[in-house]
């Protein structure tokens, strides 16, 4: 882009936010920089406060993050304040702090609140600023990444104490893909139905020990049954036949042990999905908002909120939280940010 | 070369066999059939499974297409697919697949995509890959270098057990990468390995688990139930 030509108008301020439908933007991130008071410390307040973009990306002043893959577009909305009319807001100009990760593939604006679109080119991160007249306005964050997809197994571990579940393969492909499409993951999903073992245990056991045991025995089990587990992970339902252990999902094999990571689940009900979307992000190296324990994958400030709890105050529905009940958690725990787009495992 | 559209239309039926036909490999397409056959290949539900012959022919012939320019995707999906392939029909496709990797690059592909095939099918490509891998050291078990060892453990080569008992060593103290390579290793269980396993077999020390460091399994959790297995190779 160009220098900003002198302007006889410019807005004083722009934002961005996400918009209404999904299909149009990956992942949308307006948390991690979530101010620590509201009404004053985000960089549109007051509208004519001098603005740049700040030397570390993840200030909390308000700015949002957005996620796109190399060579994918995604779409946010723009605003403008204060002298936001059409001839003001025409001489607004965009530009790339590095347009070899991020550019914007909108060239003009002519109004308010309307679509604004930025092309991924290189996996990084860039900036995207908003300028007129020399003045910069505002300012959005882009995470970009080539995207990926992983290979995943999913089977019934049928024993004389659990039974064959009940999922509907695509359905669960669809849902795990409707979340980490903000990580610009695609998993796709094998089934191999039912893999019949003998059950270590007496009787129902979901310890990590039996669970790890298990595992052990229904890999070779698979290809012995000519279904064989070829998949870097695993997601292994392995249901009580009698009462539910009420332990909904379990990653024995530890958080991001790398490939070959798996994960059991004694519930193939509703929520199930949602659990296992969360399982799969343990595998994949993500951590519960309280056991981030080397602090890479939640900001500090997010951290000293928890309170022994395992639930943002600032981000309820974070994918990798508590929040509950199970019953809602299929529609609402699905949201990931910035630090968790950098963290995931994308192999 | 063999011809892969008689095998396909002597074993696929006949819906699939048209498919296959009218799917180039770099059509958009192509990824869900791959997918597809390979579904039904090993796991059919309630459909009569597909004959193991007709998954082969069918990656022969996408093999067999792929140039140095197809999209990494495409060739992940085949190489991913190979690996399901029975036991019977693999010699109908293994000098295909070794040809295939004269045409690939391994900078494409994530290493256990690319090397995983070479393993399952014994195809030798050490002397275009030990110029790749001089001096080569294992820094973590995502290292194209631990699939290569693993790789050459499948071979017989004695260098690949040098590698990983040198990684294995340095990486003892930390207890989660430690599992982490172990649990890496219980998916190839070649024989070689298991001193490796009975080596941690005692080790109580716990790794990451959900709830934070030390709630994560032990070597000993790990290593115990693979020792166990009867599916050593």
């Amino acid at each position: 882009m160009p220098p900003s030509p002198a302007a006889t108008c410019c807005p004083q301020v722009s934002t961005f936010a996400k918009p209404a439908t999904q299909t149009v933007y990956f992942g949308y991130d307006d948390t991690t920089n979530q101010v620590a008071n509201a009404g004053a410390d985000e960089y549109w307040i007051p509208p004519t406060k001098a603005k740049s973009i700040p030397g570390n990306k993840e200030k909390r002043d308000g700015a949002a993050w957005v996620s796109v893959g190399k060579n994918e577009e995604t779409e946010v909305r723009i605003a403008f304040a204060g002298h936001s009319g059409a001839a003001c807001i025409g001489n607004v100009t965009f530009k790339s702090d590095n347009a070899a990760v991020a550019d914007v593939n909108t060239s003009s604006v002519s109004g308010s609140n309307v679509p604004f679109k930025i092309k991924g080119k290189s996996a990084g991160e860039c900036s995207i600023e908003v300028l007129c007249n020399g003045n910069t306005l505002g300012y959005i964050h882009v995470w970009c990444a080539s995207p990926a997809s992983i290979d995943i197994d999913v089977a019934s571990v049928v024993t004389a104490h659990s039974r064959s579940a009940s999922y509907v393969l695509a359905d669960l492909e669809s849902y795990i893909n409707n979340v980490y499409r903000d990580f610009r993951l695609t998993v796709n999903l094998k089934d191999k139905g039912d893999i019949a073992v003998k059950d270590p245990a007496s009787s129902y056991d979901s310890s990590r020990t039996n669970n790890i045991a298990l595992d052990a025995l229904v890999v070779p089990a698979a290809a012995k049954a000519k279904k064989p587990m070829t998949s870097p992970y695993r997601l292994l339902f392995y249901v009580s036949s009698g009462s539910h252990s009420g332990v909904l999902g379990r990653v024995p094999g530890g958080v991001g042990t790398g490939r070959s990571g798996y994960s059991f689940f004694d519930h193939d009900t509703n929520g199930a999905y949602n659990t296992m979307a969360h399982e799969l992000g343990h595998c994949l190296d993500l951590s519960h908002p309280l056991h981030d324990t080397d602090g890479d994958e939640f900001p500090a400030w997010q951290r000293a909120t928890l309170g022994g709890s395992n639930v943002i105050p600032a981000d309820e529905w974070n994918l990798m939280g508590y929040k509950g009940p199970v019953s809602q958690r299929g529609a609402n725990r699905i949201e990931v940010r910035y630090r968790q787009w950098k963290k995931v495992r994308r192999s | 070369m063999a011809d892969y559209m008689d095998t396909i239309n002597a074993t696929c039926p006949m819906e699939i066999a048209s498919e296959i036909a009218a799917t180039p490999l770099d059509a958009p397409e192509f990824l869900s059939l791959a997918r597809g056959i390979e579904q039904k290949a090993v796991y059919a539900g309630d459909d009569p499974t597909l004959d193991p012959a007709c998954l082969a022919g069918f990656l022969g012939h996408a093999m067999s297409n792929v140039k140095s320019s197809t999209d990494p995707e495409q060739v992940k999906t085949i190489l991913s697919a190979s690996l399901v392939v029975d036991d019977a029909s693999r010699d109908s496709i293994r000098a295909e697949l070794a040809e295939l990797y004269d045409r690939i690059s391994r900078d494409d592909l994530v290493p256990r995509v690319y090397f995983y095939p070479l393993m399952d099918y014994s195809i030798d490509r050490r002397e275009q890959l030990d110029p790749q891998f001089e001096d080569a050291r294992i820094a973590t078990r995502d290292d194209p270098e631990w699939y290569y060892a693993v790789y050459l453990v499948s071979l017989g080569d004695e260098r690949g057990l040098e590698m990983l008992d040198d990684v294995l060593t340095r990486t003892e103290q930390d207890v989660h990468n430690l599992n982490g390579m172990l649990i890496s290793l219980a998916e190839t269980p070649f024989k070689a390995l298991r001193p490796f396993f009975e080596r941690y077999a005692q080790d109580e020390r716990r790794g990451i688990g959900v709830d934070g460091p030390g709630t994560g399994p032990s070597p000993k959790e790990i290593a115990g139930p693979i020792l166990s297995q009867n599916s050593w190779r």
